[in-house]
């Protein structure tokens, strides 16, 4: 891994085009390709009616791949969750693979903007709880297909590593590049999990900040008295 | 996964009622069994059959049948061993002062995790939809979070624990420190390799005192 905070160090600040290069231009590269950080701008462009079916459609896809996972949800679930027939579904999106890489690349675009613009490592946990949270239905099918669709895994991995690169950020101080760089994933992987999981229905529902204060007070101070 | 895991509810009994009597029987099951493994690994469970497991075996399916009720029992099977060997060998020790020790369990169970890739590979793939495996899976999770809880409140009893630090809660990430980021790590490959030791040592420091005044 080279010189992941390349970006940052020579930015104090950057603004949010800056993203890209936050990371190793190597890696970054090929990166963009999948993750496509820059805002949305690949909606329908012919009107507001159109636009608004369209969110629709992505909300509606959020609330059923919640719900039944990738394989669970059918087209026909989806649209009749945004109340509209699968003609409708059709005329925005190839199909259901579509709607869900669109789904996770708005997560992905989300979340990064979320993570740069926090000021704290805590407030970066909050906020990849509460994006993590909104896009749980995203976060599911992804689990569910992660293993046997190697496209979408690059795909995750890139934003993984992009994730991490920008919670390395705000542990620079206490550890060196590539520890920062480790424990980011490892928080990074903790909150996916702790979102999924706990869609599903497995651990107790609790508040964003007090998962983040706990999960940033182990980082810092552990568990134990010093 | 600590000193105070609860006993597991699932047991296994054999498919019609019979272990292998013989030693011959002991070495066709395990024969199935590795063969079962491969299978598993290569196609996963859900398209895998029975008939495919027999063939890799060099027996027929009637012999699998035998042991094994269908294809979930062979895996629970295989889930059942791993969870005991796991539970016998990474057990997170407390020290005098009633500390986890992290480093030993966590180093070994880096280990046995990459010795049984094929099988977390498949537990994780049945997590969705829920399924028994996915039971069994909270399951064990509650079990290494009950630990953890019980660990780190006898440490604030004795004084030994932040006394600030939100018990449950931590014992929650803590099982979370052993799943999603192993997982990554040794299933998906997605991190670089040969850095098991600084995994271990971050996973430490988080259940130990943390990383805010670590200098490296």
């Amino acid at each position: 891994m080279t010189t992941p905070l390349r970006g940052c160090v020579n930015g104090a600040n950057p603004a949010p085009t800056y993203i890209a290069t936050l990371c190793a231009p190597d890696t970054c590269s090929a990166r963009r390709d999948d993750v496509h950080i820059s805002p949305t701008t690949s909606d329908t462009p012919s009107g507001d009616g159109t636009r608004s079916t369209r969110q629709a459609l992505l909300a509606a896809g959020l609330v059923t791949f919640a719900r039944a996972g990738y394989d669970g949800a059918r087209v026909a679930d989806i649209s009749a969750e945004a109340g509209m027939t699968t003609g409708a579904l059709y005329g925005h999106f190839d199909g259901k693979e579509a709607l869900f890489t669109e789904l996770f690349r708005l997560y992905g675009d989300e979340i990064t903007r979320a993570l740069h613009d926090a000021h704290s490592l805590e407030g970066q946990l909050v906020q990849v709880i509460e994006v993590s949270r909104k896009y749980r239905g995203a976060l599911r099918a992804s689990a569910g297909i992660l293993q046997r669709r190697p496209d979408h895994a690059a795909v995750r991995r890139g934003l993984r590593e992009t994730c991490a690169g920008l919670l390395a950020w705000h542990l620079r101080e206490p550890l060196t590049q590539r520890d920062a760089r480790l424990v980011g994933r490892t928080l990074i992987d903790i909150l996916d999990q702790y979102t999924l999981v706990e869609s599903m229905g497995w651990i107790k529902h609790r508040d964003p900040t007090d998962v983040a204060s706990a999960l940033h007070s182990m980082v810092m101070e552990g568990v134990y008295v010093q | 996964m600590t000193e105070a895991e609860s006993d597991s509810d699932y047991s296994w009994t054999p498919g019609d009622g019979r272990a292998p009597s013989s030693r011959r029987g002991h070495r066709t099951r395990e024969r199935i069994l590795e063969a079962a493994v491969a299978v598993f690994e290569e196609r996963g469970l859900v398209e895998v059959t029975v008939q495919e497991i027999g063939q890799r075996a060099g027996v027929s399916s009637g012999t699998v049948y035998k042991y094994f009720r269908d294809k979930a029992d062979i895996f629970r099977f295989l889930l059942m061993e791993l969870r005991r060997t796991i539970a016998e060998e990474t057990t997170i020790a407390l020290d005098d002062d009633g500390k986890l020790i992290v480093w030993p369990a966590m180093s070994r169970f880096l280990e046995l995790y990459r010795a049984n890739v094929a099988l977390y590979r498949v537990w994780w793939e049945s997590l969705d939809p829920p399924t028994e495996f996915s039971d069994m899976w909270v399951e064990v999770h509650e079990g290494y979070r009950k630990g953890f809880a019980a660990a780190l409140r006898r440490g604030k009893r004795t004084g030994v624990t932040r006394p600030d630090l939100d018990v449950e809660l931590a014992a929650e990430l803590a099982v979370l420190l052993f799943e999603r980021p192993i997982y990554s790590r040794i299933v998906l490959r997605w991190d670089p390799d040969g850095e098991d030791d600084q995994v271990t040592d971050v996973t430490a420091a988080l259940l130990g005192t943390g990383l805010g005044s670590v200098t490296r």
